[in-house]
């Protein structure tokens, strides 16, 4: 079994993974030397989620569409998201401004924080995007599923990592 | 002496605690305008309906004013709602208490809880206390009541893991996408929401609210929405009742 493989495999065993991530996962044309990294990184960090990600391809204008969508990130609610298309005003403040996020924060420290805030800090408002794990009372229409599958994750992180200039 | 310590330290804690602002702080001036102008405000129409309803007799020959004359007889009454009803044992929400009256005195069906009836006749009956500070009672039998509705709106819920106090303590006075958050005070319900383009209840306003965070609705008008209700208005105790008001 080769090691993209393998690691298709153990997500999937831990339920960690949806199903067309997956396959993205063990479609040859995927392959990269960064899942390696990630497997053997695997043992000692936060989520393999998080760390895998640099190895799925990635699309930051498809990120920009999930920040933008409602029913998705709805990210510009609370932050300040530069290229979103909305006025200042219409932004929200309750998040730091993400300008400037891609200098501060690597791609899989990106990740992790939209996977999962509180693993930084337990009382953050940031949703956790990437997990259901604590949620209570959740929506008949929503429960069982995270907001972002990790593929999407994945995307909103690489525009993310793009916004290396801070606010004018 | 001892209990002159305790109302030391309970007073020294009573200041520490947020002073409860309106919802009508955090609006623009030209809605705050609009709000105060009672020919311009478009929620006295609710209140118009309400006037008719009181005086229109049900099946039992009695109208609202039959038993009580003039609504303004009942001035001071809505400031105290949720209140605790000893015949029904529990907490009852005012628009509950209308069609109390309505099923055990005028034998009239109940109004359907978000309905323009109810609305209309709560609109009527809370604008009587315009001015007079909310004094909704946590003491006696609703105590447990309040202390479950405190804990409703302190814990997380919803795909988005936030509760209320998230916005409406930690974050009053910061924008969610374009809204200021404000306290979620209740002082002026029913309000006329430009949003809704109509009025809406208390109930109404959470399971907006609910839905925000994509949280299992609470049905207006159910046990744990008329609980979150009445510890709403204590935590607002003070603030003078404004309704109809108008929000955003
Ligand atoms: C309900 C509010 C809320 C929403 C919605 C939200 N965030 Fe956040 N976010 C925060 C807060 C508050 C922080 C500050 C750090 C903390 O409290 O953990 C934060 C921090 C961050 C950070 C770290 C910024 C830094 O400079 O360290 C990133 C990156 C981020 N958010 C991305 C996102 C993305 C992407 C989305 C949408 C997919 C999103 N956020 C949606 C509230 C939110
Ligand atoms: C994600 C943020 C958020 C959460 C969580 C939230 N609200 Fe709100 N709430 C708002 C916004 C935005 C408004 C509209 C602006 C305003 O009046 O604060 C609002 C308005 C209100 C109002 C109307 C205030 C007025 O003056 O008319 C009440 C009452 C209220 N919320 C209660 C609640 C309750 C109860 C909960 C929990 C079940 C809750 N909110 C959870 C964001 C939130």
């Amino acid at each position: 079994m080769d090691m993209e493989a393998h690691l298709a495999a153990t997500l999937l065993a831990e339920g960690g993974v949806d199903e067309e991530r997956t396959l993205h996962l063990v479609a040859p044309k995927r392959s990269k030397g960064g899942t390696i990294m990630a497997a053997t990184r695997l043992a000692c960090c936060v989520t393999a989620l998080s760390l895998a990600a640099p190895a799925w391809a990635q699309d930051p204008a498809r990120g920009l569409a999930l920040m933008r969508d409602s029913q998705k990130g709805n990210c510009s609610i609370c932050h300040l998201v530069p290229g979103i298309g909305l006025p200042e005003d219409a932004q929200g403040n309750i998040g730091p401004s993400l300008a400037g996020v891609g200098a501060r924060l690597s791609l899989a420290e990106l990740h992790a924080r939209i996977t999962d805030a509180r693993i930084g800090n337990p009382d953050t408002m940031m949703p956790p995007y990437g997990t259901t794990e604590g949620l209570v009372d959740v929506d008949p229409r929503y429960r069982g599923r995270p907001i972002l599958t990790p593929g999407e994750i994945g995307d909103v992180a690489a525009y993310l990592s793009g916004l290396t200039e801070d606010a004018p | 002496m001892i209990r002159h310590a305790a109302l030391l330290a309970l007073m020294a804690t009573a200041a520490q605690a947020e002073a409860p602002v309106s919802g009508y702080a955090f609006m623009q001036p030209e809605t705050q305008a609009l709000q105060d102008d009672a020919f311009a405000n478009p929620g006295m129409l609710w209140v118009d309906l309400g006037r008719e309803l009181w005086n229109r007799p049900e099946a039992s020959g009695d109208s609202c004013a039959g038993c009580h004359g003039g609504p303004e007889t009942l001035r001071g009454v809505g400031a105290r709602y949720p209140a605790w009803s000893a015949t029904e044992g529990r907490v009852v929400s005012l628009e509950q208490q209308i069609n109390l009256c309505r099923e055990g005195r005028q034998q009239a069906v109940p109004l359907p809880y978000g309905s323009r009836e109810l609305l209309a006749l709560s609109a009527l009956v809370m604008h009587q206390s315009l001015g007079l500070p909310q004094a909704v009672a946590t003491d006696g039998p609703a105590a447990e009541a309040y202390v479950r509705g405190r804990d409703y709106f302190e814990t997380r819920r919803g795909q988005l893991n936030l509760s209320c106090a998230n916005c409406h303590v930690e974050q009053a006075g910061s924008r969610l996408r374009g809204e200021t958050i404000s306290q979620g005070q209740v002082n002026g319900f029913p309000i006329y929401r430009q949003l809704w383009q109509d009025i809406g209840s208390a109930g109404r306003m959470i399971a907006w609210c609910n839905e925000a965070v994509r949280a299992t609705q609470l049905e207006e008008g159910s046990p744990m929405a008329v609980e979150l209700e009445l510890y709403l208005r204590a935590r607002g105790n003070g603030l003078a009742i404004e309704s109809p008001a108008v929000r955003r």
